[in-house]
């Protein structure tokens, strides 16, 4: 065991198969001569930077690193899940930015590939790949968070269309956003659940309005969203009318699936930042690595990394084989939430007053600070840790339903 | 990495749990731990027929040549069942000295076919009890080559399950470094007693050896590496156990939050208890996952692979003790009896967790890989 951690495969620490192995070099290969064209991406980009961001995605498309597993018909690559995986590993690790249209290729597009017509596929996929089209979801509501199948934005027909109003807030990209997943109560008579639809919405319809929600990192990240009669084509529904709790299902599924292992490929890389912030030597010269008590929460915290990176793998090795994804992968979005929250709290502990600074003569340009805030939305955003542990009791561990 | 069980692995892992229920019921095993024998023999030829004892043991030398990770299936089932008997003995601790060793060959059949159930002795009175120890003992002896005899005079404590084996594989230190010596349980220079030890269904034994005879199975100069893979499966299938041990105390504390009811409703529809036991699921996934891992880079030498067993024997023998904890928190009194099954599985989670370092010290050696020195 000579090898030292971080030697030379970084965070990766699973023995890959030899197809795994191939698409690794090939991605590495990619990133060493394309990965300086990445654009730097800010809080708040300019038009300007949200272009650079598009023709950046556009490039991954092109070179086959969008809709990695996506059928190679509707402009996927056709790739195992397993090379999905190196592909998050790999891009972590060159500390690339993400697709610009990370809702519609993690969200929106695999709930269209489930659920969606033959034109509805051929019309929306490949632009949501090449970045062309970027999506936001419309879920959540001011009266509905958890209890998310209460939503009250109703779309009532008239004629062959659905004539949209209400709220939506919370919506990651809805200020750039071309297209909005939107759930919508399309029946107030029957049982929640029951009374809604999923739509397909032009974000340039008329009545819509979006208004930036400035969050506790500064940043204005997410939206409300407000629909005063937006008219939807009647076409622009993801299965039938009532359907929109599954489809929905399958949306935050994918999420907390798919969207979840790329964020622990993520947190894995960060680890490795933390490891090497812990061996920097700091105030009066001492390296955090040499305090026992640090030393033991970043091995503990390593160790569960490696514990949720493997079960992620587990995840979508069944995905894989079954095609879908199982209510027990909501414990990877519950652990990774945790342990994201850990990482950047022992990174500012470590960093003490040195911490709590920003801005470009902060340690790390801040970053640290940075994450010590925006992780603890990770607990609410896209299913909070109380209802996912809802959901791992009464679908997997089988106790009866609760208040 | 694929880490979905195959249908094969599957159907494997159903035969074994089938075997197991059939033949130990909870209530069985609990009269198995008072009694005075502490296992039932007549089911060893069963384990022997279904070829779960030879399961990783090349088919040249009558096994079934399957991997370690069908193995970690089976302890996984053999901790859910709390199997009471000298499998683990057998199969994680001696089995490896015994296919280390150019004896292996005329030894390792005869425990493939049952006709031989072993056991390790490699704790020194005062000594380290971590199997990771275990080439440091201080009970010395005169080596005189491989096969040939040698005399063995000297205390083991701790030895798990003696009295349900028919040899001994001893531990011991020659001129030229750390051997393993096979011992006949029927030897005259052999005693041993029970210790008032915790665990009913595995229970251990000082025993004493007065000039008794030893069989040098391994050349003591280079004999790292069979200590090596004893260490890695003893900590494995540990882990797998104590991983299968939470599983059934997961399902035990499920089925009785189902069933009892408090304040009108049955009290698993209470997050207090609901979201404890969601935290448990998530954490015995997660360990389950490390084993697997553990296996896979064990079976194909991965460079990490013991940084790996560490990393799975520092959550996963913990978190046995801690499921335990939950189940008797969610069975209120009725948890605390004697009656109960779940402090059968305490017992053997605790007992199990002494094995080799503890969860404190993996860590430290992970930590001199991650962080330096």
């Amino acid at each position: 065991m000579s090898r030292r951690y971080g030697d030379d495969w970084g965070s990766v620490f699973i023995t890959d198969t030899d197809v795994e192995a191939a698409f690794r070099s090939e991605v590495r290969q990619w990133l060493e001569v394309h990965g300086n064209e990445a654009p730097h991406i800010v809080a708040e980009p300019s038009e300007e930077e949200v272009k650079q961001w598009r023709r950046w995605s556009a490039m991954l498309a092109n070179a086959g690193y969008a809709g990695i597993t996506w059928p190679i018909e509707f402009g996927g690559a056709g790739r195992s899940y397993g090379e999905l995986n190196v592909w998050f590993e790999e891009r972590a690790r060159a500390q690339i930015p993400d697709h610009f249209g990370v809702i519609g290729l993690d969200m929106a597009g695999p709930t269209i590939l489930a659920w969606g017509t033959p034109s509805q596929k051929s019309r929306f996929l490949a632009p949501l790949l090449g970045a062309r089209e970027i999506w936001c979801q419309g879920f959540s509501e001011p009266g509905s968070g958890s209890d998310l199948a209460s939503a009250r934005t109703k779309a009532v027909l008239e004629g062959d269309e659905w004539v949209v109003s209400g709220q939506k807030v919370w919506s990651s990209f809805a200020s750039v956003a071309d297209w909005c997943l939107l759930l919508v109560r399309t029946d107030p008579t029957v049982v929640k659940h029951k009374g809604l639809s999923l739509l397909l919405v032009d974000m340039k319809s008329p009545g819509i309005e979006v208004r930036p929600l400035r969050q506790i990192t500064g940043d204005p990240e997410f939206s409300e969203i407000f629909f005063t009669n937006v008219r939807v084509p009647r076409e622009s529904i993801i299965g039938g009318p009532g359907d929109g709790w599954r489809a929905a299902m399958t949306t935050l599924e994918h999420e907390r699936g798919t969207h979840g292992v790329a964020l622990s490929a993520q947190l894995g890389a960060e680890l490795d930042q933390l490891v090497a912030l812990a061996k920097r030597p700091g105030t009066k010269q001492r390296r955090p690595a040499d305090d026992p008590f640090v030393r033991d929460r970043i091995t503990q915290l390593w160790i569960d990394v490696q514990a949720l990176r493997v079960t992620n793998l587990r995840v979508l090795s069944e995905l894989g084989e079954t095609g879908r994804l199982d209510p027990s992968s909501s414990i990877g979005k519950l652990r990774w939430s945790e342990l994201n929250q850990r990482l950047a709290t022992i990174a500012t502990d470590v960093l003490g007053i040195d911490g709590l600074q920003s801005g470009p003569h902060a340690v790390d340009g801040g970053r640290w600070l940075y994450r010590r805030l925006r992780t603890r939305g990770n607990t609410i955003e896209a299913g909070t840790s109380e209802i996912l542990r809802n959901i791992v009791a009464e679908r997997v561990v089988g106790l009866p339903r609760g208040h | 990495m694929n880490l979905v069980l195959s249908p094969e692995q599957c159907a494997f892992r159903d035969a074994v749990q089938s075997l197991l229920t059939d033949n130990y019921p909870a209530s069985h095993v609990s009269d198995l731990a008072d009694s005075s024998k502490g296992w039932d023999e007549s089911s060893w030829q069963k384990f022997v027929q279904m070829g779960l004892v030879g399961l990783s043991v090349p088919e040249s030398l009558g096994g079934a040549g399957a991997t370690l990770l069908e193995e970690v299936i089976l302890f996984e089932q053999c901790g859910q069942a709390l199997l009471p008997g000298p499998l683990y003995s057998t199969v994680a601790l001696a089995l490896p000295a015994l296919l280390g060793s150019p004896l292996g060959a005329e030894v390792v059949p005869d425990v493939v076919s049952g006709k031989r159930r072993m056991a390790l002795a490699w704790i020194d009175p005062g000594g380290e009890s971590s199997l990771s120890s275990a080439s440091q003992t201080s009970l010395t002896i005169n080596d005189k080559g491989i096969g040939r005899d040698v005399e063995i005079s000297g205390i083991k404590k701790w030895v798990m399950d003696v009295e349900c084996v028919d040899s001994l594989v001893v531990a011991a230190k020659s001129q030229t470094g750390a051997g393993l010596y096979l011992v006949d349980m029927n030897d005259q220079g052999i005693t041993w007693q029970a210790t008032a030890g915790i665990d009913g269904t595995r229970r251990t034994f000082d025993v004493t050896f007065d000039r008794t005879r030893g069989r040098s199975l391994v050349d003591p100069a280079n004999s790292s590496h069979v200590f090596d893979v004893i260490w890695q499966r003893g900590l494995l299938f540990a882990s797998a156990e104590a991983v299968g041990s939470s599983t059934r105390l997961l399902e035990l504390s499920a089925e009785y939050a189902t069933d009892r009811e408090q304040f009108g409703q049955p009290i698993g529809s209470y997050q207090a208890i609901s979201h404890q036991l969601a935290d448990l699921y998530m954490h015995i996934e997660l360990a389950r996952s490390l084993c697997y891992w553990s296996a896979l880079e064990s079976e194909t030498d991965g460079r990490d692979a013991a940084i790996a067993l560490r990393s799975t024997a520092s959550v996963a023998l913990p978190g046995a003790i801690e499921a335990a904890h939950r189940a008797i928190q969610v069975f209120g009194g009725v948890g605390m009896t004697w009656e109960s099954i779940i402090h059968r599985y305490l017992r053997r989670s605790l007992q199990m967790s002494t094995i080799d370092l503890t969860a404190v010290d993996q860590r430290h050696h992970i930590a001199k890989f991650l962080l330096g020195d």
